[in-house]
């Protein structure tokens, strides 16, 4: 009885005493019939699906921000693709108690510090998992993108992890009473793969290379094609 | 007299009917040309620019559900292809 209770108390005292951490994780981009039945973007979405199982992702963090990007690698078609589709092509940076955040991307129209406010609204469900051997709990959300055909709505599904009691996630989401190690969101699925916490304090820099806009600006310049 | 002059119009309205037919063998000969100058006519359509792909695509990645910011991306891959910078 008095091991159980040193166990439990080491267990607290252990990650009461992280300070940062780094988690990688890797990408599944799975089915969505309507894309897959477009005649010009069926194959393209067959590409991502491909370069999905080839990228990895960073989430690195302390007790302040944390910041969500792309990890290094071979850039071909297919995971260009992928990282387009999967809508993780930019460096998300967000920071505890604020729902302000920020997108830092680069492509054809140049480089982007695109500031925008988002809050997700989770609902908390009763079941739990064991993911890479931590017990995580179901939230779930929706995805609401709009633009200028109209409102659409996708299912999240976010695993969390009280047990890593930082709430941040892939994608920039966050807001829940753990860290995210496992992610849906619409077709994509984010998974943990390797997470490796620490007492040392690590320094997460705020993205500041690149024009500063607002979401909605950002909009109207993707609107219209390139010019050169 | 009258014999000479019903002959006349006899023969006047043989060669008539000659010319006649040679107008409508050279009407129909010349409508059978232009009917195969016509088979020989290829409409080409108009050959769009990258720019108005990249707009038809955007339109249409709107449509499947996608963000302003993937639907410019996407359309952007499509446009580099267009105009070989890819």
């Amino acid at each position: 009885m008095k091991k159980i209770i040193f166990l439990i108390l080491f267990t607290f005292h252990l990650y009461g005493q992280i300070n940062s951490a780094k988690v990688k994780y890797n990408l599944i981009i799975g089915q969505d019939e309507k894309i897959s039945q477009d005649e010009r973007m069926g194959a393209l979405f067959e590409k991502a699906q491909n370069g999905s199982k080839k990228i990895s992702f960073s989430l690195v963090f302390n007790k302040k921000a944390s910041l969500f990007s792309v990890n290094e690698m071979i850039e071909d078609e297919d995971t260009s693709l992928a990282k387009i589709f999967s809508g993780a092509n930019s460096t998300f940076y967000t920071e505890v108690g604020t729902e302000k955040k920020i997108k830092q991307t680069e492509g054809a129209f140049g480089k982007f510090i695109i500031n925008y406010t988002h809050r997700t609204d989770w609902k908390l469900e009763n079941e739990s998992k064991l993911i890479n051997s931590y017990l995580c709990y179901k939230a779930t959300s929706e995805l609401i993108v709009t633009n200028s055909k109209g409102t659409f709505k996708f299912p999240v599904t976010a695993w969390y992890c009280p047990s890593i009691p930082f709430s941040y996630g892939p994608n920039g989401y966050d807001g829940l009473p753990g860290l995210i190690l496992e992610l849906h969101e619409r077709f994509t699925v984010y998974g943990v793969e390797k997470i490796d916490l620490s007492t040392n304090e690590i320094v997460i820099e705020k993205p500041t290379k690149g024009k500063n806009v607002t979401q909605e600006e950002f909009n109207e310049i993707v609107k219209k094609p390139p010019t050169f | 007299m009258k014999k000479y002059i019903l002959s006349v119009l006899v023969a006047v309205a043989f060669s008539l009917n000659g010319v006649a037919s040679n107008d409508v063998e050279v009407f129909e000969n010349l409508s059978n040309k232009d009917m195969q100058n016509e088979k020989n006519i290829q409409i080409i359509p108009e050959e769009k620019t990258c720019g108005q792909k990249y707009l038809e695509d955007f339109e249409r990645l709107e449509n499947l559900g996608l963000t302003f910011e993937a639907a410019g991306a996407i359309a952007f891959h499509n446009f580099q292809k267009c105009t070989g910078t890819l």
